[in-house]
């Protein structure tokens, strides 16, 4: 089968029920999606598929079939063309162990396309991701600051 | 991209370690290597050597002739921070610019050892106040050995030569410390010291960027489950169903047939599956069925809790504190019990270790809070000398205490000895959380008579708990002895040094610091089969708990405000009071009266904390605000205090709130987030932080700030319902919004 993972067209041939968090890891060599719980539950293997936040633990690689498949390792093209949404969180010093932040700083990439201005509350509804170290508040400092100077 | 390359088919040795194994690889070199006539900066028995006579190199900084210096950060990254602080002492010293240096995991070998630990490991909140003044010893005296470089170079006295921003400068010349790499690579270093003025400082002091977030906004940066051993097999373990089960045989045949999977193997824990994929290991291992030895007694923490409660009732016990006059009945007193569950780390990156043992040589990728501990298991598993042992550190997925123990490096170690191929083995999540290693279960029976005002408290408490460090002790001496005294006399060793250590993590913060007349604590030992480690802030985390809650007990039953209480008791410690009226002012306690407040105040790891918790309650808890102060010496990144301290709230508000792991029929009952959850976004409250500013020495930030949250919260829950709770989690009481 066939996706394309950030921007590059890939072919895949593996059993379809495979989990797309180890197909992505392991068959196309992208390890920039992280293993939290297996069960949909942490987050820390959030992709973008079409745009949409997807936890990769619990959907099946056939499932992303002719998708668009987007990872924190393609959401800028390189070092020097960071997302305004990435700046942030450098400049917040959000991350510490960072082991969850792929999939933060993919669902709240999601949450900017899909709604440019949230609030807190909805900042708060919209991510589900956990993190162990507590960087919470900062993560919605990164947003809102990113959302103030994206409008 | 760090990817230790592996070359199964020609196994040649040389060829695996040259990238990764940069800093480690042999050779010999003249006089600039170990230079430094610094504690701990000795070449005695260390691997970590400069091959390249053109490039300057020690075991902490490498000058290249071209492109970024290299910082070899000797204690491990978790998430604390500390790879930016100890590069930001180094930078400060050594006049070079913080954005420029680019920050490696130290290598497993001696020349890293932790000064505390005499071994090579990261906890106990000690890595700041251990090395900071050992990191600006380096900086200063590289950037001496390049002056003297440049003195030599350019034919001029040291004297009329300074430094800026990683140029060596006179008059109107400047040339670049890479250009000086090849000279100083040659002389003679240089011992030097750095006089630290905040003042005029670059770095300490002031609030820097993290040296790793680059790596971790755009998903580079390797945790232990990526990269490692190219080519490595992938393999997943069945650990044992019940705490003292052995493995007896399983359906090894029938999992054989499956797709990828090359081995199946019972090893001293279980049984292991080892396939091409990860996703294959997975899959084979639903088909898993086995059979085991189980024990012949069964566990439950329903029971054992009973027990506890039984071994306190008359306050007996061994003595661990008399302070004071002992224990004398006054007027007045009360009497409660207290208790906290058994807790797992819950780092987000499961367990896992690489590792590939051939004939006579060994490779380790692993993330670890103890690298000095690798070597002695591997060499103890395989018989290979520890020095010929590589091991690398990758970064950590979070480590609270968990990755110390190194449970995974031994069965990963137990399957490649066997297989003689690279081994990648990843714990799902529910191996992680039922095999493992926990914060232990804590009983206290607690009394304390006083006066009417309650200036005289006496103060008697019996604890029942298993000890921790009876587990891990011998463990810590296998690794800290040379490997000529091979097992049996570090055990030994290990044993005795239990005689003074046994209950360093039952008694550590137990005394309450309010000038208390007389107190008497006893310890209940127990010996349940649940296997534990140090949770961050150990000790800390169940006695401020019992400390701080049973005080406010006292202030309520005299009528006393519990923050003018503590207030008045805490004269003659001028640091912790002073973090208290911190805090006081912060939450604007005088105006509310303390209403819905909770206050805790504890010292811990050398520093002192308080923190007030408002909630409401609606049918449910709500939790409104955290306010905390800490005084922690010199921060020397202001910035990464305030990210320890709101971290450590919210790490003690999930156990506070909802942390519980129990054990039934000797299986541990939680094995995912769904029933052991961690607090979300939505839960949090706001969480204002305060560092005290100070000129005293830095001491701990990773994990005072966690004690003072529990009792904080149950104190405040008090404030609001008058519903005293006694027993964590808060969520066994009540429903959380």
């Amino acid at each position: 089968m066939k996706l394309t993972l950030n921007k590059r067209e890939k072919v895949i041939d593996i059993p379809g029920e495979t989990p797309s968090l180890w197909a992505i890891r392991e068959e196309l060599g992208d390890e920039s999606l992280k293993f939290g719980c297996g069960k949909g539950i942490c987050g820390a293997c959030t992709i973008l598929v079409n745009g949409e936040p997807t936890k990769s633990c619990v959907t099946r690689i056939e499932e992303l079939k002719g998708t668009e498949v987007t990872t924190l390792s393609g959401l800028s093209e390189n070092d020097q063309d960071l997302t305004n949404l990435q700046k942030n969180w450098m400049e917040e010093n959000v991350a510490q162990c960072g082991y969850c932040q792929p999939g933060q700083i993919l669902n709240a990439y999601a949450l900017l396309k899909s709604n440019p201005s949230p609030t807190e509350q909805e900042i708060k509804e919209w991510m589900y991701n956990l993190c162990r170290c507590g960087t919470y508040p900062r993560i919605i400092k990164a947003i809102k600051k990113t959302s103030e100077e994206n409008s | 991209m760090k990817n230790i390359k592996s070359d199964e088919d020609k196994e040649n040795p040389s060829k695996v370690s040259r990238r990764t194994f940069l800093k480690i690889t042999a050779g010999t070199s003249a006089g600039v290597t170990f230079g430094f006539p610094l504690t701990s900066c000795s070449s005695n028995g260390s691997n970590v050597t400069s091959k390249n006579h053109n490039e300057f190199t020690n075991a902490w900084i490498h000058i290249p002739e071209k492109g970024f210096l290299t910082f070899t950060c000797p204690r491990s990254e978790m998430g604390q921070g500390i790879s930016t602080g100890l590069a930001s002492l180094i930078c400060e010293a050594m006049d070079y610019p913080l954005n420029l240096l680019e920050v490696i995991n130290a290598p497993a070998d001696k020349v890293y050892a932790h000064k505390a630990f005499k071994m090579q490991g990261t906890g106990a909140s000690l890595s700041t106040s251990t090395e900071w003044e050992h990191m600006l010893k380096i900086g200063a005296s590289i950037r001496a050995t390049l002056i003297h470089a440049a003195s030599k170079k350019l034919n001029i006295p040291e004297s009329s030569l300074r430094t800026k921003d990683g140029f060596v400068l006179y008059k109107k010349q400047s040339i670049s410390y890479q250009d000086l790499s090849k000279v100083a690579a040659k002389v003679e270093v240089k011992s030097a010291t750095h006089k630290l003025d905040i003042k005029k400082s670059k770095y300490i002091g002031k609030n820097i960027k993290r040296v790793d977030n680059l790596k971790k906004v755009t998903g580079k940066e390797q945790y232990g489950i990526d990269g490692g051993i190219k080519n490595s097999l992938s393999a997943v373990i069945i650990p044992f169903p019940e705490f003292g089960s052995t493995p007896l045989s399983c359906n090894e045949s029938e999992l054989l047939k499956l797709e990828g999977v090359r081995h199946v193997l019972k090893i001293p824990i279980g049984f292991a599956i080892i396939a091409d994929k990860y996703w294959q290991a997975i899959k084979a291992k639903e088909s898993f069925k086995g059979k085991w030895k189980r024990p012949k007694t069964l566990f439950s923490t329903k029971e054992y809790e009973k027990e506890c409660k039984a071994l306190t009732k008359n306050f007996g016990g061994k003595e661990l504190l008399n302070e004071g006059s002992g224990y004398k009945k006054l007027d007045h007193e009360v009497e409660a019990e207290y208790s906290v569950p058994y807790l797992a780390h819950a780092t987000l990156e499961p367990q896992n270790a690489t590792v590939w043992v051939k004939k006579d040589e060994a490779f380790v990728w692993l993330p670890t809070q103890s690298p000095g501990a690798v070597q002695p298991i591997v060499s103890e598993i395989t018989g290979i000398p520890r020095e010929k042992i590589k091991v690398e550190s990758s970064s950590l997925g979070g480590g609270f205490g968990r990755r110390g123990e190194l449970d995974a490096l031994r069965s990963a170690t137990e399957i490649s000895h066997k297989i003689k191929k690279p081994v990648k083995l990843i714990y799902s999540r529910e191996d992680d959380m039922k095999y493992g290693f926990y914060r232990p279960y804590v009983f206290s029976k607690i009394k304390a008579s006083f006066n009417k005002d309650a200036s005289d408290i006496y103060w008697k408490q019996s604890i029942a708990t298993q000890s921790i460090a009876e587990e891990l002790l011998p463990k810590m001496i296998s690794s800290m002895t040379p490997s000529w005294m091979g097992s049996t006399l570090p055990k030994k060793l290990g044993e005795f040094a239990l005689l003074f250590a046994d209950s360093m993590s039952i008694k550590e913060g137990a005394l309450a610091p309010y000038n208390l007349k007389g107190a008497q604590i006893l310890w209940q030992k127990t010996n349940p089969p649940v296997t534990t480690q140090f949770w961050r802030s150990v000790g800390h985390s169940q006695n401020a708990f019992f400390v701080e809650c049973f005080i406010d007990e006292i202030a309520h039953k005299v009528g006393i405000d519990p923050m003018k209480f503590r207030e008045s008791r805490l004269k003659e410690n001028p640091r912790q009071l002073n973090v208290l009226k911190k805090v006081k002012k912060m939450c604007g306690w005088e105006e509310k009266k303390g209403k819905s407040l909770g206050l805790a105040t504890h010292f811990s790891f050398k520093s002192y904390a308080a923190a007030v918790v408002e909630v409401e309650y609606k049918g449910s808890l709500i939790l409104k605000n955290v306010w905390i102060a800490l005084d922690c010496g010199l921060a020397l990144n202001p910035d990464g205090v305030h990210a320890q301290l709101m971290s450590s709230v919210i790490f003690g508000l999930t156990a506070a709130l909802l942390g519980k792991i129990e054990v039934e029929k000797s299986t541990v009952v939680q094995s995912n987030f769904d029933h052991y959850p961690l607090l979300t976004m939505a839960q949090t409250p706001n969480i204002y932080t305060e560092v005290i500013k100070s000129i005293e020495k830095p001491t701990g930030a990773g994990e005072p700030g966690v004690p003072v949250i529990a009792p904080a919260l149950c104190n405040a829950i008090f404030s609001a319902t008058k519903k005293r709770i006694r027993h964590l989690p808060v969520s066994d009481h009540m429903n959380i919004a």
